[in-house]
């Protein structure tokens, strides 16, 4: 489906010069794939910890005051989405039509949709959540959704040069 | 020391994750290594924030059972990692940035448990972290973030599967 296309624009893609920028200096790659696991870990530490207790793990804790720790799982991940686009931008040809790219491009994207309806839904609630207060099933739900496509990304990015051709 | 490693390269279970092609073998143990990482560090970054001034509404007692999802990290990256070192331990074992690596991730793993009996020795006001604590969690961010980057490196100076 739209292979063609998507080939044609990543060749496009690959010709400007933003592109090969991002080729000319050898070191960009190992530098951004560094960045790339410093934000994951960060990423799935502080978000993976705000699930658990939406999911009612670590009960004494009560919820609003995990929330000054949300920012750092979110610059957790900017710094991945940035140097993601760096990796595309620089070798497209090899996300385009591979499966493990859109199996991860849709998790993010689940979990990007889970987290602006939560917010947006039950943000007010979540912040008069005390200690020992039992989750409320939507929290769960958000918690559980969050959780598992986070490390259905995590698994499809390791597959990129496995189940497709990225290296 | 390099027979030991020719060895442990030959055994049957090196093989099958070097060689049999299988997405069971090299892809999913490397999968597991980079989930068990993300506990790893991520729970003993999270530690870390709390322990600098971060979020300090969250009480640190319930916050030891962290100390459990980073073990349960720890325990899941050695063991892929063993798999993965076996399936190349001729040439990682010969490898600078492998041994920078290894030295990183058992510093940072020291610094972990001297986190824990920094915090929670018994009769310490759990409210009040020490300055001492402060100079760990400092220490434990500079260090996962070295081992990472020693980790990422190892990809780009070893011949050989990344």
């Amino acid at each position: 489906m739209f292979t063609p296309e998507l080939q044609s624009f990543a060749a496009w893609l690959h010709e400007t010069g933003p592109s090969q920028w991002v080729r000319y200096w050898p070191w960009t790659w190992a530098v951004c794939e560094t960045l790339h696991f410093i934000g994951l870990s960060l990423l799935v530490g502080i978000v993976g910890l705000l699930d658990l207790r939406l999911l009612g793990f670590l009960p004494r804790i009560p919820l609003p005051a995990l929330r000054p720790l949300l920012p750092y799982g979110i610059a957790g991940f900017v710094i991945n989405a940035v140097t993601g686009v760096i990796f595309f931008v620089g070798t497209p040809e090899q996300y385009v039509t591979n499966i493990s790219f859109g199996m991860k491009m849709l998790f993010i994207a689940i979990s990007g949709l889970n987290v602006l309806y939560f917010e947006t839904t039950h943000g007010q609630r979540a912040l008069t959540i005390g200690p020992d207060e039992p989750m409320p099933a939507a929290f769960k739900i958000a918690g559980a959704i969050s959780l598992a496509s986070w490390l259905m990304v995590l698994y499809w990015g390791r597959m990129l040069p496995y189940i497709g051709n990225a290296f | 020391m390099h027979d030991l490693l020719l060895w442990l390269e030959a055994t049957a279970v090196s093989t099958w994750v070097r060689e049999s092609g299988s997405l069971w073998a090299y892809p999913t143990v490397l999968a597991a290594h980079t989930v068990g990482m993300s506990l790893l560090v991520g729970a003993n970054a999270a530690l870390d924030l709390r322990l600098l001034g971060v979020a300090p509404q969250v009480p640190l007692g319930p916050l030891a059972v962290m100390f459990r999802a980073l073990w349960t990290g720890a325990a899941l990256s050695i063991a892929s990692g063993l798999l993965l070192f076996g399936a190349d331990a001729s040439t990682k074992g010969a490898t600078p940035v492998f041994l920078v690596k290894l030295g990183l991730v058992a510093a940072a793993l020291v610094v972990a448990r001297r986190l824990r009996r920094t915090i929670y020795r018994p009769g310490t006001n759990a409210v009040a972290i020490p300055l001492s604590a402060k100079a760990l969690a400092v220490a434990s961010l500079l260090l996962w973030a070295g081992a990472i980057t020693a980790g990422r490196f190892m990809a780009y100076l070893t011949p050989g599967p990344s």
